[in-house]
């Protein structure tokens, strides 16, 4: 088995009261696709956060190949070996520079032997002249993310840790960047951490790859990505999937529709108020993430 | 019910005029769910936009254009005879962010005294939450910032349907909104939609949400209609180059491979729309008579080659 | 933009080469007294016979140094503490706002007033100093609230993770994106401290060396009559004109700096 890019080992963070993630231990091999799905406040930036090193894990280690991060190891090589891709291509670049010096100065700072044309060429921004002379607001949101992906490649990192990189693309344009970045992993090693709630894109990005699904900060179930979304075993996937239009399965395999408060989850398993199959041992036993899923009926045994 | 013609909408810019919508024609069939679907720079929302006379101040509809509701032209209205068509025919849900609501005010006052306003009696107002799914007992009382965007959205719907309007058209009801809350979203339109007899429009760029809930789509780009056609047909059999290209580039939970032609390059920008067919430049098909002839809407679709 | 530039380049050549060229004569002629403008006297004459227009320009040297030097000291203060406070966060943050709420609290215009007393003012940078050492924490709150601000900002996450140098984040990234909140205050700084100079001259706080716009302005106001004499209106307007004309080219020349900074304004 090859060294791993990142390894997170019982990871918890807090934000005061509210635990964004709790537990969660993973290992990203280099040149390998790992996605993570999840409603909105399930944890998945934050986790994101933590495998970028920009937050510091409450409890548990995280680990840059084998160099324990945060521990006095906060060096050059070590923190550029990780890279981001925001969801708002935006806020990612700053409003009052152009792309020629955005691109420019880290270049220039790293004494880099690449140039903002060759750069931009290989994000598929062409012709490149063109593109290095313009802002941020004078790009559309699939040219300017594809900025921020030749941004996060500049320092040729191990990782990249892209947050719903396309949910604010217009839909026809979506695929191309996902190709991308596809492609950056391919031919240049780079692993991914993609962050999304978009099961399908999630897929076809990451096929071949891992798939996380995060549920109230936890991870409730993982596995190769064909497995986990063909034969889903925790019955929160199995309400995801069956919410997904034109997969219609009505009623909802849901208790309730409503997610209860993050800063106050429920005891046990915290799917429990919600699950269809939930018995008395749910309410009181947490249970761990075990063969890939932490469900003590899960689907399919 | 609603029926556009020949619509065509520019806006002043200092560069001079930009064209957003050129010449659409569009009906709306009552008592049913139509879609317009869209990204970015599409003219969607200026289309719903000259529909409740909320353009932009440097908006211009040219003349020709007339978008009829019930045969009367919305496009003539005095300013009076406007607050009457959006009170009283016409209601709107917009995107369920939290700056629609009044954050320093509760719910309550908020439905219950514009319900009162307008005539519409606090039971009524009870009885559209619980249309709706929601408990009035606990919502009224609530700011805005202590509801979910699910339950503020069900809250707009029900705020929407106060005043009984025979339109009410969607603005994108379900961005930002998770899975399964968007899931149980779609079932209570379609729910209330099919119980009161309603006529819908739902303005998005979500394709998920028009095939969950449209009976009948119509695809702009670049300020034009491209295709028109029941939704069944439209992702079963697309048929305009555009509509093939965004109906192909979904990829799919049970991993199959898109199977759509991609684009090549951007939308044009709202200055730059090239003659002709707009799409010609990015489409794969297009042939010398695309680049100087614009293709009417025939039979649901406008292409020379279809 | 262009407008004041030019105005704002016109006082500034006033108050430089303007004494050297024009000759100040402050011997009374009360023969001459309250003339409107003619040619021998481009403005007219104040209520003993002297020129105007020859006060009006040995008048702009010291306001207009005295008010430019104590916006900028203003302003370097209100970076310093306002940037200091939002980037390093902590007790540091809360140690340096606190102080500017104190600061914000006491009324400005006395604590320049005992400043003046009590400090030996010689120059006009020492006024500058007393004028400025009260009036930036307005400035340095607004600062650090947009830097906490662009610290949320995405962008500065990327540059950290690209390991940008702190210069370069600060010089490049940062600044860039305050200097609208900064230009924009440097003309009200300016502007309080033409107002707050005339007040503590004329409270006589510090010695008065020259005549400036201030000291004639009070003078035809208040002292001299001249705002009952119709004839005497050049007197009036004079210096009042000079104020408003130079806190317009002020003004004209922040919107341009803003734009200049604002990519997004100039679209």
């Amino acid at each position: 088995m090859p060294p791993a890019v990142v390894t997170l080992e019982n990871v918890s963070l807090r934000y005061g009261a509210l635990r964004a993630v709790q537990d969660v231990s993973l290992r990203i091999a280099p040149g390998e696709i790992v996605t993570v799905v999840g409603e909105s406040g399930c944890g998945k930036s934050s986790l994101g956060k933590v495998v970028l090193g920009v937050e510091k894990p409450t409890e548990g280690r995280v680990l840059y190949g084998d160099q324990v991060l945060h521990a006095g190891a906060w060096t050059r090589a070590l923190r550029s070996s990780v890279q981001v891709v925001h969801q708002d291509s935006y806020a990612s670049l700053n409003p009052v520079r152009k792309i020629r010096s955005i691109l420019g100065d880290p270049i220039r700072q790293h004494r880099l032997k690449t140039t903002v044309e060759e750069l931009l060429a290989s994000v598929g921004l062409d012709p490149p002249d063109y593109f290095a002379n313009k802002y941020p607001f004078q790009l559309s949101g699939g040219q300017r993310q594809r900025v921020s992906i030749a941004r996060a490649t500049l320092l040729s990192p191990k990782l990249i840790v892209a947050d719903e990189p396309v949910s604010g693309v217009d839909a026809s344009l979506r695929l191309a960047i996902l190709d991308l970045m596809r492609r950056l992993a391919d031919e240049r090693g780079i692993a991914f951490f993609y962050i999304t709630h978009d099961l399908a894109t999630a897929r076809y990005l990451a096929r071949g790859g891992r798939m996380l699904v995060m549920y109230l900060g936890r991870v409730v179930e993982q596995g190769p990505v064909a497995d986990v979304l063909d034969h889903p075993r925790h019955p929160y996937l199995h309400a995801l999937l069956a919410a997904l239009p034109g997969r219609e399965r009505r009623p909802l395999p849901l208790r309730s529709l409503d997610m209860p408060d993050p800063r106050n989850p429920p005891g046990g398993c915290a799917f429990h108020p919600r699950c269809p199959r939930a018995q008395d041992r749910c309410a009181s036993e947490s249970p761990e993430l075990e063969n890939g899923v932490a469900c003590w009926f899960p689907h399919g045994v | 019910m609603l029926k556009f013609e020949h619509v065509s909408v520019d806006y002043l810019v200092p560069e001079g005029r930009a064209h957003s919508v050129e010449d659409v024609c569009f009906e709306l069939p009552a008592g049913q769910v139509t879609a317009l679907i869209g990204e970015s720079g599409s003219g969607k929302t200026t289309l719903t936009g000259a529909v409740m006379g909320l353009l932009a101040p440097n908006a211009r509809i040219l003349p020709e254009s007339r978008i009829l509701f019930r045969d009367q032209n919305l496009l003539t209205l005095t300013p009076r005879q406007l607050r009457e068509f959006r009170w009283r025919q016409a209601s709107m849900v917009f995107q369920a962010a939290q700056s629609v609501f009044n954050p320093t005010i509760t719910l309550g006052e908020q439905l219950v005294d514009s319900g009162l306003d307008h005539g519409c009696k606090p039971a009524r107002v009870h009885e559209l939450l619980e249309q709706v799914r929601l408990d009035p007992d606990r919502i009224l009382p609530a700011y805005p910032h202590q509801l979910s965007g699910g339950m503020r959205q069900r809250a707009l719907l029900a705020m929407a349907l106060m005043l009984e309007p025979e339109l009410v058209i969607l603005d994108e009801p379900t961005t930002a909104l998770d899975l399964i809350t968007q899931a149980y979203i779609f079932d209570i339109f379609e729910e209330i939609q099919r119980s009161s007899g309603l006529t819908m429009l739902l303005i998005t760029h979500d394709l998920g949400a028009v095939k969950r809930l449209a009976s009948y789509v119509g695809v702009l780009y670049s300020g034009r209609l491209v295709e028109a056609a029941p939704t069944e047909q439209l992702f079963a059999r697309p048929s305009h180059p555009y509509t093939q290209a965004l109906v192909g580039s979904l990829p799919s939970v049970d991993g199959a491979e898109p199977t759509g032609q991609r684009l090549k390059g951007q939308a044009p920008g709202l200055l730059h729309r090239p003659a002709g067919c707009v799409l010609h430049p990015r489409c794969p098909e297009a042939v010398e008579r695309c680049s100087r002839e614009v293709p009417e809407l025939r039979g649901g679709v406008a292409c020379h080659l279809r | 933009m262009k407008a004041g530039l030019a105005l704002l380049v016109f006082f500034a050549l006033m108050a430089t080469v303007g004494p050297l060229v024009v000759p100040l004569d402050m011997t009374p002629d009360y023969l001459q007294r309250f003339q409107p403008p003619n040619v021998h006297h481009w403005l007219g004459t104040d209520y003993a016979g002297r020129d105007i227009w020859a006060q009006l320009v040995h008048g702009s040297r010291d306001i207009l140094l005295i008010a430019f030097l104590s916006a900028l000291l203003s302003t370097l203060m209100a970076l310093v503490v306002g940037v200091t406070a939002a980037l390093s966060g902590g007790w540091r943050d809360a140690a340096l706002s606190t102080l500017i709420d104190v600061l914000l609290t006491v009324p400005t215009f006395p604590v320049m007033a005992i400043l003046a007393a009590l400090w030996p003012v010689e120059g006009p940078l020492s006024f500058a100093f007393v004028l400025s050492l009260w009036s930036w924490p307005g400035l340095a709150r607004s600062l650090r609230a947009q830097v906490l601000a662009l610290k949320q900002r995405e962008f500065l996450e990327a540059a950290f993770l690209l390991c940008m140098s702190p210069s370069h984040i600060l010089l490049r990234e940062i600044l860039p994106n305050l200097m609208p909140t900064v230009s924009l205050n440097f003309i009200n700084l300016t502007r309080g401290a033409i107002t707050a100079s005339v007040g503590i001259m004329l409270l006589g706080l510090v010695p008065l060396q020259v005549d400036n716009w201030g000291m004639m302005l009070n003078l035809a106001a208040f002292q001299s009559g001249a705002i009952f004499l119709p004839r005497a209106w050049s007197y009036l307007l004079s210096p009042l004109v000079a104020i408003v004309l130079f806190q317009l080219a002020l003004i004209a020349v922040s919107r341009g700096l803003e734009e200049r900074f604002d990519p997004r304004l100039r679209a």
